[in-house]
């Protein structure tokens, strides 16, 4: 039951967020410069714990292979792909 | 070529077409939402349910992850409002292309706002007619495909045993989106100190090194830009 709040609660501010100024009309520059910056903070701060090593696994694992999707992302811009080299490397590596 | 003589549903079906590349790449993010979901006992029904209601991605995966390390929800509601923070910036950059269209289609326009649709119509020149349908056209098939991929998932998820690490595809998919958004040093340095303060932060109190790490990564770039303005 709470979940279903949870959820409902998430999905009801994210409507706000995205119909804030579509309802309201109008921008702003500071909107503009907050652009560059909120999906790397963002991204940034999902993807580092998930990345950091885990208990009984090599410590330099999941780094790696990280590094190596992140490497593959900036060239191909391509989330199967990325998904797909990130996931063969960690395996790959877990292995060894 | 010639724009204007086009009507408003071919164009529409400009922007499914435009659509369909960026959507390929979308699946194993929706495939993965759903098998999150699944780990949480949620139900296939209700997986979906999130998915179609939610509509977001990176905030949904977020908050399954939390939800798995029993994070309280108040953390769990914040770290997505957060995530979502960037459909405001969308929502003020693509305002003037609805401005004159009866309210209960903006509400349509904006609850299916997402990087994709957006950054698909951002790129269309604003003297090109007809660019909400095109945006329409952008964002019905990305709706669709969320919420089948995240049904699939949530029904196969059960069966993935955990040996195959499925969970490390979750940020693989966030770098997926971050590294191509990465262009500038200032922007270098906002996830430098972003990934740096999510380290220090890592035991934060009742999980909110994300929100924590968010906010200070956001306030360093801002702070560059006053700098050398």
């Amino acid at each position: 039951m709470s979940w279903v709040l949870l959820f409902g609660a998430i999905a009801a501010a994210t409507l706000l967020l995205r119909a804030s100024f579509i309802l309201s009309g109008g921008s702003g520059a500071f909107f503009e410069r907050l652009a560059r910056y909120v999906p790397i903070a963002a991204l940034t701060a999902l993807v580092v714990p998930a990345v950091l090593p885990q208990d009984g696994e090599p410590i330099y694992a999941r780094g790696v292979a990280a590094g190596l999707a992140f490497a593959v992302a900036y060239r191909v811009k391509n989330v199967l792909v990325t998904v797909i080299v990130g996931m063969a490397a960690l395996l790959v590596l877990l292995a060894l | 070529m010639s724009d204007a003589a086009e009507s408003p549903r071919a164009i529409a079906l400009r922007g499914a077409r435009d659509m369909l590349p960026v959507m390929l790449g979308g699946i194993p993010f929706g495939l993965i939402a759903g098998v999150s979901a699944s780990g949480l006992e949620l139900s296939p029904l209700e997986a979906t349910a999130i998915s179609a209601s939610v509509f977001a991605g990176a905030s949904q995966l977020a908050a399954y992850e939390l939800l798995a390390n029993d994070a309280p929800l108040i953390v769990v509601f914040i770290t997505a409002v957060i995530i979502n923070l960037r459909f405001m910036i969308y929502s003020a950059a693509i305002a003037p292309t609805f401005r004159g269209e009866p309210l209960p289609k903006r509400i349509v326009y904006a609850y299916l706002l997402t990087d994709q649709a957006y950054a698909l119509t951002a790129a269309r020149e604003r003297s090109l007619p007809h660019r909400v349908a095109y945006y329409f056209g952008c964002a019905v098939p990305m709706w669709t495909m969320w919420v089948s991929t995240t049904a699939v998932g949530a029904f196969a998820g059960a069966s993935i045993p955990p040996s195959w690490s499925l969970e490390f595809a979750v940020p693989l998919c966030f770098i997926a989106l971050l590294a191509p958004a990465i262009r500038d040093r200032k922007q270098v340095a906002c996830a430098v100190v972003t990934a740096v303060a999510a380290v220090l932060l890592l035991k934060a109190p009742h999980h909110s090194g994300v929100i924590l790490s968010v906010l200070i990564g956001i306030g360093f770039g801002l702070a560059l830009d006053r700098v050398r303005a």
